[in-house]
């Protein structure tokens, strides 16, 4: 995949601006910036993707059923999820990787604990309001089961705001793992990562400034493009726009 | 005649303390097989409520029943004392014995499935009938309640539908199951006038035709 070894070093040619042979230049141990930033990418994708995968998960099913049963065991689930979304993002990660100790598991984890309010949320609040709604009952008048009412009359009704909000907790996932990385919490070197490569071009800026320029350009595609999926999403799956069109 | 449901001195209550708050206060009917009752009364005055009480549905809306007996005739001749029975049992006199339809056929159908896909559903939970059978029998439940060029409408959502439409699509889906009592909770309300007598004419020609057994 990578046009040089990541972590091998070119003594003779550190600190390279970028050329033919090191596309995107090397850095201060001569390691190709190119190839670091592909697997910086993949690392980043996979911690991002991982946590918001938990998090949908832990997300949905709290919300879904804290909707559905209602009364004491809405106030104590909703109270946790007020509890972990008092916290700033990043602040409630830094307090999980200090206790549990830094790595590419306990990002993801930090993240997806971080993230699980935010969906818990966004279920919660349509499926009060779907779950007073005549077809619910109509289901019930076919003898369905609650199990089956949950997932194939709630849970399909949620997949349109539910993808969407993936798309935005992608976009926070992959900056909050490239912050966690840059305080060196996330991602150990040697291993790259977005955020470990702009924490170690930090002192370089100003002889080397193409190691701070591509992943700080990486990161900000990477937001805007999730960004910009879930507007589109948003707009094929909200059956209100469908119709307009019509 | 068999009698099909016997409701004596019905009282239904809400909230924390339903004998306190009552909505229904000694409501009594009965119904023959075969035979339309028509409940008649001003808006709040418990036309509703006492129609979600025949098959327990108002429990799910914070509803409990605090007096009285409703006495319901099953398909294979035993008589169901509503009040008290459990769940489980209930979940089968809903699928089998008690069909509804509701007032508003746009908010009882489901947004993201197809009619058909909601349709086959009825018949698999009720019936068991999958695959092709249960397309099959789609089919000829929309033939029965009147809908032009069934086999193309399987495919619609419904808000592709008219509601005169929706509201037989919703008729097709309580006789899925071949009930022996349908209740239909103002199902005119929300359709004009000339739709509302095409339903009720509808209606009682399915009663004819099924006597509802």
């Amino acid at each position: 995949m990578t046009p040089h070894d990541p972590l091998k070093l070119f003594a003779i040619d550190r600190l390279k601006g970028p050329n033919g042979t090191y596309w995107f230049g090397t850095d201060l141990l001569g390691r190709d910036a190119f190839s670091r930033l592909i697997i910086g990418i993949r690392q980043s994708m996979i911690i991002a993707f991982a946590a918001v995968g938990i998090a949908t998960l832990a997300g949905t099913i709290i919300g879904l059923l804290s909707a559905w049963w209602g009364g004491i065991w809405d106030g104590i689930f909703m109270r946790i999820m007020d509890v972990l979304l008092a916290f700033p993002a990043i602040l409630l990660a830094l307090l999980i990787i200090a206790i549990v100790g830094p790595g590419t598991m306990t990002s993801v984890a930090a993240i997806a604990i971080v993230y699980t309010p935010i969906f818990a949320r966004v279920v919660r609040g349509p499926a009060l309001s779907l779950k007073q709604r005549d077809f619910v009952d109509a289901a019930r008048t076919f003898g369905s089961s609650q199990g089956f009412i949950l997932s194939r009359h709630l849970l399909l009704n949620l997949v349109a705001p539910l993808a969407v909000q993936v798309t935005l907790a992608l976009a926070w996932a992959l900056l909050t793992e490239a912050g966690l990385s840059f305080l060196g919490l996330g991602t150990q070197p040697p291993t790259p990562s977005l955020g470990l490569m702009l924490a170690e071009s930090r002192n370089l800026m100003q002889h080397a400034p193409w190691l701070m320029i591509f992943p700080a350009l990486t990161i900000m595609l990477g937001i805007l493009g999730f960004n910009l999926t879930g507007d589109a999403l948003r707009d094929i799956l909200d059956p209100r726009t469908q119709r307009r069109e019509a | 005649m068999t009698r099909l449901l016997s409701v004596k001195d019905l009282r239904v209550g809400f909230g924390r303390d339903p004998k306190a708050n009552e909505v229904v206060k000694g409501v009594s009917f009965d119904l023959d097989a075969g035979e339309t009752v028509a409940i008649v009364g001003e808006s709040g005055s418990g036309k509703s409520v006492t129609a979600l009480s025949i098959n327990r549905l108002v429990d799910f809306g914070g509803g409990r029943i605090t007096g009285g007996s409703i006495a319901l005739t099953r398909s294979d001749g035993s008589v169901l004392d509503v009040g008290p029975a459990e769940e489980r049992v209930l979940r089968s006199v809903r699928g089998h014995d008690v069909g509804m339809i509701f007032q508003e056929p746009m908010t009882s159908l489901n947004p993201v499935h197809t009619v058909g896909a909601q349709i086959e559903e009825a018949f698999r939970l009720s019936k068991g009938l999958t695959g092709s059978q249960a397309r099959a029998a789609t089919l000829d439940v929309l033939q029965r309640v009147r809908i032009p060029d069934a086999q193309s409408r399987l495919g619609y959502y419904p808000h592709q539908l008219s509601g005169g439409m929706r509201q037989r699509i919703m008729i097709a889906m309580a006789l899925a199951a071949s009930p022996r009592l349908l209740i239909a909770d103002e199902p005119t309300t929300a359709l004009d006038v000339t739709v509302q007598a095409q339903i009720m004419a509808l209606l009682a020609k399915l009663r004819a035709e099924t006597a509802w057994r």
